[in-house]
């Protein structure tokens, strides 16, 4: 991916895009977190230490939804002050051809507000804040599906079924990465 | 921030109206803007003016991949329609835009390349969209010189531009549902604003011969189910256009 070479308003469309993917992926973690903890329930004795895993994966998608609530936020934050930075950019485009009349006129041309401009700044600290988050909570994600998928092998009757669920939420992880990736790239580069 | 709202869906197909800004400054009029979608192509019908393009995009980003847009349909020239045109271009250069021929050396105002435009005759055009085909159907004088509305006969749907806009309150709900008092706020707009009673009624005999569902101004309320018959009919009975002293234009405004 080469963000620098597509416009801004395509990359923002990328980003939108990149964002919707790792909140829906985000969900069906949660679900699947939750699945395996009335399964871990149903085990009884038996699940004792997958009951344990599933908590922790229960915990690790409530932390993702709510991280990924706040990057749909922050992505929308970011769809409106860039566009509105990118209307006042193509007006002072404009402007600026015939800047020698307005200087001869005596007319200051203004520069973008600086609030609008800060509040872009802040908006992406704080979506690379929720980003490099959500790539921790993938490690850790991708060790606690390990660990799943050991454990899984211990059980006598509910091998199949623990192993398809450990592979079903390392599958969704991985399944993140790359938007992830691809929001962080754009969140450096795509978006001045 | 605009909100949208899923007016129909059939597998892949479907329009969702970007309506309603809350934080809208007031003294722009407010707008309606649809995306109509068929498989993995998507047009947008009056995308707006320059002011509110920010919120249209985010409403747009939020409701489709807006890399799907293959193309712009303006019903009419008018800058709440239309001069948001360079901004989309932006996203991508070689969106067409469907329009009226009357405009294609008007609109280029607010750019594009030559290529940008494609004129669409009087007698109106199909247009392709992934699975579907519309109609851009003309209303000439309705209330533009050159002025088209876009219908599609699958959805059962006519985007209708100008025609059946109301100046609401912006809490107002989308969805026409008390016909008698929505058209209180329709009348002066559509006796100031359309030009010609000749137009009018060729415009009611053309619709009325259409399967409409859904009727769906650029400003205002959708006209839904019966209330797409009473509209018609009211407009085709409510005298437009000549409006021949002051007196009774600052009535009608």
């Amino acid at each position: 991916m080469a963000p620098t070479t597509h416009s801004p308003l395509e990359n923002l469309a990328e980003l939108s895009e990149a964002a919707k993917s790792v909140a829906f992926a985000a969900f069906n973690l949660h679900l699947l977190g939750l699945n395996a903890r009335v399964l871990a329930t149903k085990l009884g004795d038996k699940g004792r230490a997958f009951s344990v895993l599933s908590n922790e994966w229960v915990v690790l998608g409530t932390l993702f939804e709510t991280s990924m609530h706040r990057l749909q936020t922050l992505t929308e934050k970011l769809l409106q002050g860039l566009s509105h930075s990118m209307v006042r950019r193509k007006r002072a485009r404009l402007l600026r051809e015939c800047a020698a009349d307005f200087t001869r006129l005596g007319i200051q041309l203004d520069e973008e507000p600086p609030t609008s401009a800060t509040q872009v700044r802040t908006a992406r600290v704080e979506l690379q804040s929720v980003v490099d988050e959500a790539m921790r909570g993938c490690l850790l994600g991708r060790v606690i599906a390990r660990s799943a998928k050991i454990e899984a092998g211990w059980s006598d009757d509910s091998r199949e079924v623990l192993t398809a669920l450990a592979n079903d939420f390392e599958q969704q992880l991985a399944s993140i990465l790359p938007s992830l990736r691809t929001l962080d790239v754009l969140q450096r580069e795509g978006l001045t | 921030m605009k909100t949208t709202v899923e007016l129909f869906r059939e597998g892949d197909h479907a329009w969702v109206a970007v309506t309603r800004d809350p934080l809208k400054a007031s003294h722009l009029i407010d707008t309606n803007e649809y995306l109509v979608t068929s498989g993995n192509q998507t047009l947008i019908t009056d995308p707006g003016g320059i002011e509110i393009f920010p919120s249209v995009f985010s409403a747009v980003c939020r409701a489709i991949d807006p890399r799907t847009l293959i193309g712009i349909f303006a019903s009419h020239q008018d800058p709440d329609i239309i001069s948001s045109l360079s901004l989309w271009l932006e996203l991508n250069p070689k969106l067409p835009l469907y329009t009226s021929w009357l405009w294609s050396s008007f609109l280029p105002h607010f750019g594009g390349e030559a290529s940008t435009f494609v004129s669409i005759p009087d007698e109106g055009r199909d247009i392709s969209l992934g699975a579907i085909t519309l109609r851009a159907v003309p209303a000439h004088y309705l209330h533009s010189s050159g002025n088209f509305h876009l219908y599609d006969p699958k959805a059962r749907l006519l985007f209708s531009g100008d025609v059946g806009a109301a100046m609401l309150p912006l809490d107002a709900p989308l969805i026409v549902k008390d016909f008698d008092a929505h058209i209180t706020h329709a009348e002066g707009f559509h006796r100031r604003w359309m030009g010609s009673n000749e137009a009018r009624r060729d415009w009611c005999e053309r619709v009325s011969k259409l399967a409409i569902d859904q009727l769906c101004p650029q400003h205002g309320a959708v006209y839904q189910g019966a209330d797409v018959g009473r509209f018609i009919n009211w407009f085709a009975e409510l005298e437009v256009g000549v409006l021949k002293t002051p007196e009774a234009l600052r009535q009608a405004a």
